[in-house]
């Protein structure tokens, strides 16, 4: 009589022991193919001199100068220089050797590189046992291969860092050609590496794409002359066909071409020259490209009254040219090729999208240079400032929310009521509310906290009210058929019930807590929080402030994911036996 | 027991439930409804759609009240019938809280009337015995076929020994063999527990086959339209089904509900 249908079937997994050699071939060998590129690299990096740029201006050979810097000082104030310094002490020497810490990175990295393929070679023998570890590996291999992306300098111009990017991308396609289930956490890793490939690939083909063409190329000759009127006796002796000069200079010296009604040319110190008032700097075609020349407003081009012909800058082109030396037209336009950017793929470029080393090296860089702390460690310390804003908001916004929602499940019309208010208030932008907070609570942690709580509250009113309605209404008369008081219906089935939904708002209001510490931060003028670092870095503009953006921007997002990740783990304890869909 | 067989366990004299009354939107749900029930009997409610069996149920639950007429549940009203806890009650679904293991489920009811921890553990085995789910007391509701959660439902709902047990359709949502066997096994534990039985369904044969005395109702307003004993012997087997005397209260039945749909 007993049923043994039992509901939860366990999965039969079949395997095809025939299918199963042929299958793994193609990724095994896509893995070698890795593992061969990853020993090119260590062979490469083994061999490297102590004063190669690529060591020396990698992200560990940096870090390496500093700390050797850093063991020079009495007191390091950050960890890592104490450490320094203390094995300076150790060593009984005034400081660390560059030199001695550079090799050390060095073997840090060949160990890097090391561990890659042993994890690959791991992945390789656990494809063909048919083994789930040997997928785990070949994801630890991606992990450790990725590391190198953060560490090899950027622009050495050898092909290293295209090596690290190909070993990658054979492991990925390793990955998914493998046989086996993709996990979560795999595939997490593999969307990862993916968007670091697509981020460092998208700025090669950038790169490759940004297309300049040089004004003038080829055919565009001239002489030097030391002064302007060396230059202009020169054209008047007709050595040259033109001259390149700075406008305001040339004016007072000779009469404009095409000439005024009432000018008069002989009463300049040269009467048979012109300067052309007027150049055309239409468009004009280099090879396949069209090129617009600008003509730099402040030149003048000068040519004899017989030959003012030369009215297009093209027509300069096969000209015999002067210019006076130290010149503007000379240091700036002629023999400099001027760029024309054919292509601007603006958003691409180092200082809007810097590479993974450049945020890296920003990260294991001191702030300002010969700094006391490390950038990372600056973050970190804001990062820590700002989330504890972020937690303070999210426990009143969390507590808030559960209140109001419990309220308005349990009272009809005070939800009837008050709700289109709540609704009301998440469309008021914060950026407005967040000053007036600051002036009633006092610019500090508290204002801030209660800013954030302002994000945070709503989603979690939203989802108690649904979830704590949300039992089947047979649920709600089970538990009147008991007698059961409003109490027990609450903690015994509404309040069980609405916690999945409540989690679900527990995670959106976690990271959006962050956001509201941060916005919040700046009108309380709070220096060290993470929106005070990210108004810093951002204020500045430039190749070497983008990096600490980005890296600002990461510091952020951590935190935001870490709050994600705790509560995500909270909810797992606590709702690990409800249904799973 | 005399006493007991005196007083009826469902006393409905004249009841009637009308919602919304005197209001536009006005339905007659019940009308003029006389029903006694004895300690021990096994009452089906059958009928069409709307005919108002649930909504008699619900009445006898104290889930609603009556518009009119006099209702006594062990000769009381039917609110102190429902805090007295008179009634173990069974739905469709089996409306387990899917955050509770089996044991924790059938001790739910425990909990909310307050019985110590070891009283409650004690009386849910008894209950899971029962219903033959002793060993998967530590499972989840998601963990059981669709059976078992119902037979995890019906020990809750006789885990603190009521005298009477509602039934709504409670075996509605389980396919034909399923439904068969739960049938069998409701019958042996009804005589296990002498509990007084209200059953609400849609299927006559399972009406006739558990049934002691099987209601016929009529919708639109809904009542009672006749009252058939079924004098069939316990215990009823499967056998039962094969019996002549089965197939003449089916189609005695099967009439009744005809005429009562064609009103």
């Amino acid at each position: 009589m007993t049923d043994f249908s039992y509901g939860r079937n366990a999965e039969s997994v079949r395997s095809h022991p025939r299918l199963v050699t042929t299958r793994v071939l193609l990724p095994a060998a896509l893995i070698v193919l890795a593992i061969a590129v990853n020993l090119a690299l260590l062979t490469r990096i083994t061999a490297l001199e102590i004063d190669n740029p690529l060591l020396v201006d990698s992200t560990l050979g940096e870090l390496a100068v500093w700390l050797a810097a850093q063991s020079e000082q009495e007191a390091p104030q950050s960890m890592l220089g104490q450490l320094a310094r203390a094995q300076a002490v150790r060593a009984g020497a005034a400081s660390l050797d560059t030199a001695a810490l550079l090799t050390l990175m060095q073997r840090i990295m060949v160990g890097i590189l090391a561990v890659s393929v042993a994890l690959a070679a791991a992945a390789v023998v656990g494809l063909f046992a048919n083994s789930a570890r040997g997928r785990t590996a070949l994801i630890g291999s991606l992990i450790v291969t990725l590391l190198p992306l953060f560490i090899l300098p950027v622009g050495t111009g050898d092909n290293t860092l295209m090596l690290v990017m190909a070993a990658c991308v054979l492991l990925i396609t390793a990955y998914f050609a493998a046989p086996g289930r993709i996990t979560r956490f795999h595939s997490f890793v593999a969307v990862l590496a993916i968007i670091f490939l697509v981020w460092e690939g998208s700025k090669a083909v950038a790169a490759a794409l940004d297309y300049r063409v040089a004004v003038p190329a080829t055919n565009w000759e001239y002489t030097g002359y030391p002064t302007l009127d060396d230059a202009l006796v020169a054209l008047e002796a007709g050595e040259i066909d033109a001259v390149i000069a700075d406008r305001s200079a040339v004016r007072d010296l000779m009469a404009p071409f095409p000439l005024a009604a009432e000018s008069e040319p002989e009463s300049f110190a040269y009467p048979n020259l012109r300067y052309l008032t007027n150049i055309n700097t239409g468009e004009a075609v280099l090879g396949i490209f069209p090129v617009t020349p600008a003509f730099p407003g402040r030149l003048a081009v000068v040519v004899t009254a017989a030959g003012g012909g030369l009215s297009d800058l093209n027509s300069l082109l096969n000209k015999r040219i002067g210019t006076p030396t130290g010149e503007f037209a000379d240091e700036r336009y002629l023999s400099a090729p001027r760029e024309v950017i054919l292509l601007d793929l603006r958003i691409l470029n180092d200082l809007n999208l810097p590479h993974l080393q450049n945020i890296a090296e920003a990260l294991l860089q001191p702030a300002r240079r010969n700094g006391p702390l490390l950038l990372a460690r600056i973050l970190a310390d804001a990062a820590l400032h700002t989330w504890g804003e972020a937690v303070l908001g999210f426990g009143i916004g969390g507590l808030l929310g559960f209140l109001l929602g419990t309220l308005f499940a349990h009272f009809a019309p005070v939800e009837r009521g008050l709700l289109p208010y709540v609704v009301a208030s998440q469309t008021v932008p914060i950026l407005a509310i967040a000053p007036m907070v600051v002036i009633w609570l006092g610019a500090g942690p508290q204002a801030v906290a209660v800013i954030s709580a302002y994000l945070t509250f709503f989603p979690v009113t939203i989802n108690t009210l649904r979830g704590l309605r949300s039992p089947h209404p047979n649920a709600i008369e089970l538990m009147r058929s008991y007698a059961a008081s409003r109490r027990e219906v609450m903690w015994k089935l509404r309040f069980p019930a609405a916690l999945p939904y409540i989690f679900t708002a527990l995670k959106v209001s976690a990271t959006a807590s962050v956001v509201g510490a941060i916005i919040g931060e700046l009108p309380s003028s709070i220096r060290s929080g993470l929106g005070r670092a990210i108004l810093d870095f951002s204020s500045d503009y430039s190749l070497v402030s983008t990096p600490k953006l980005w890296a600002a921007i990461l510091a952020a997002a951590s935190i935001g994911i870490l709050s994600f990740l705790i509560v995500g783990l909270v909810e797992y304890l606590v709702l690990r036996h409800y249904i799973r869909n | 027991m005399s006493i007991k067989a005196a007083q009826p366990v469902i006393l409905a004299q004249n009841v009637s439930k009308i919602y919304n009354p005197n209001t536009e939107e006005q339905v007659i749900a019940l009308e003029n409804i006389d029903l006694q029930v004895q300690a021990g009997e096994f009452i089906s409610l059958i009928g069409p759609s709307g005919c108002g069996k649930s909504t008699l149920l619900r009445l006898i639950a104290n889930l609603i009240t009556p518009t009119s007429g006099a209702l006594r549940i062990n000769n009381k009203d039917p609110h102190q019938a429902r805090l007295d806890r008179d009634y173990g009650m069974v739905f469709q679904s089996a409306t387990l809280l899917e955050w509770r293991t089996v044991q924790k489920n059938v001790e739910l009811p425990l909990e909310i009337m307050r019985y110590p921890a070891s009283e409650r553990r004690a009386r849910a085995q008894a209950a899971l015995n029962l219903v033959e789910l002793s060993q998967f007391y530590n499972h989840y509701p998601w963990q059981l076929s669709g059976g078992m959660q119902q037979r995890v439902a019906i020990a809750r709902a006789l885990v603190f020994e009521p005298s009477l047990l509602l039934m709504d359709e409670p075996f509605g949502a389980l396919d034909e063999f399923t439904r068969e066997r739960m049938n069998m096994e409701l019958l042996r534990i009804w005589q296990e527990t002498q509990t007084t039985i209200i059953f609400v369904t849609h299927s006559i044969p399972e009406a006739i086959f558990l049934s002691s005395r099987v209601v016929v109702m009529s919708p639109r307003p809904g009542r009672i339209t006749s009252i058939v004993d079924i004098d069939l012997p316990y215990p009823r087997v499967f056998e039962t089904r094969e019996e002549p005397r089965y197939f003449e209260k089916l189609t005695a039945v099967r009439e009744l509900l005809r005429d009562a749909h064609e009103v």
